[in-house]
């Protein structure tokens, strides 16, 4: 069954009012603000669900009882927007910008991913939960310089669910 | 530097309005009509996902603010 245009329509329009206010939390005391390029966040939906789509269809033989849809979007969420990088940041252009070396954040998409991300693995899990400050240092770092599959991005995003959750997490380690 | 003014968050588009200047099928390169949906087993919930996203985001970027200070102290200077 395909998605619909009106049910596209409010999956755009949740990402996007949901960027909105990442930016505006992003921006507070910052001199340079960042906002949203919605040709590109609606590329970032639109392949987003494209992927949740060929997994479904192409790589398991019960979908319907494994990975969640959120831990799909988690993965697909954080690939994608690091690809297109919907967070831009308009005072910056090199022509009519006003540039300088203090104001630069080249990591901001991959920030934004991430909380998308975490927020549909809270999602999964079930119970509100933060990474510590070097997991986010690692995981930035992955996501803007280096290439996490997506499938990879999958695992890793189960298994902080898996061990977040209050039932499934005492059983995930075994010592 | 000179003084860079937010955008004023009450002329924004609504999600609606900008939705409607971007998914155009004749002004991209591609539309997500096409898409199967996802497993039917795990209903959609919009208004959580943006209810979770309210209540963790600013603890999101403290933690991407301590990590940005790993960032400068870990990188190798270039010589």
């Amino acid at each position: 069954m395909l998605f619909t245009e009106a049910e596209i329509k409010q999956r755009f329009e949740d990402i996007y009012d949901l960027a909105c206010a990442f930016c505006e939390s992003y921006n507070e005391g910052q001199e340079v603000k960042a906002e949203i390029d919605p040709s590109l966040l609606y590329l970032c939906v639109v392949a987003l669900y494209d992927d949740i789509s060929r997994y479904k269809e192409y790589h398991l033989t019960d979908p319907e009882t494994q990975r969640s849809n959120a831990i799909k979007r988690a993965a697909y969420g954080a690939k994608w927007i690091t690809h297109f990088s919907p967070l831009i940041f308009p005072p910056m252009g090199h022509e009519t910008g006003q540039h300088s070396v203090e104001n630069g954040d080249a990591l901001a998409n991959s920030v934004f991913a991430l909380h998308f991300a975490l927020t549909n693995v809270e999602i999964e899990a079930g119970v509100p939960f933060q990474l510590s400050s070097e997991y986010y240092y690692q995981l930035i770092y992955d996501l803007t310089y280096r290439g996490l599959s997506s499938d990879a991005l999958i695992l890793f995003f189960q298994s902080i669910a898996d061990l977040a959750h209050p039932k499934r997490g005492k059983d995930f380690l075994v010592t | 530097m000179g003084e860079v003014k937010m955008t004023d968050a009450k002329k924004r588009k609504s999600a609606s309005e900008v939705y409607a200047s971007v998914a155009s099928p004749d002004g991209l390169l591609y539309h997500v009509a096409h898409a199967r949906k996802e497993n039917s087993d795990n209903p959609y919930d919009g208004s959580q996902m943006k209810e979770i996203s309210a209540r963790r985001r600013k603890q999101d970027i403290e933690r991407f603010r301590d990590a940005a200070e790993k960032f400068k102290e870990r990188s190798i200077p270039r010589k």
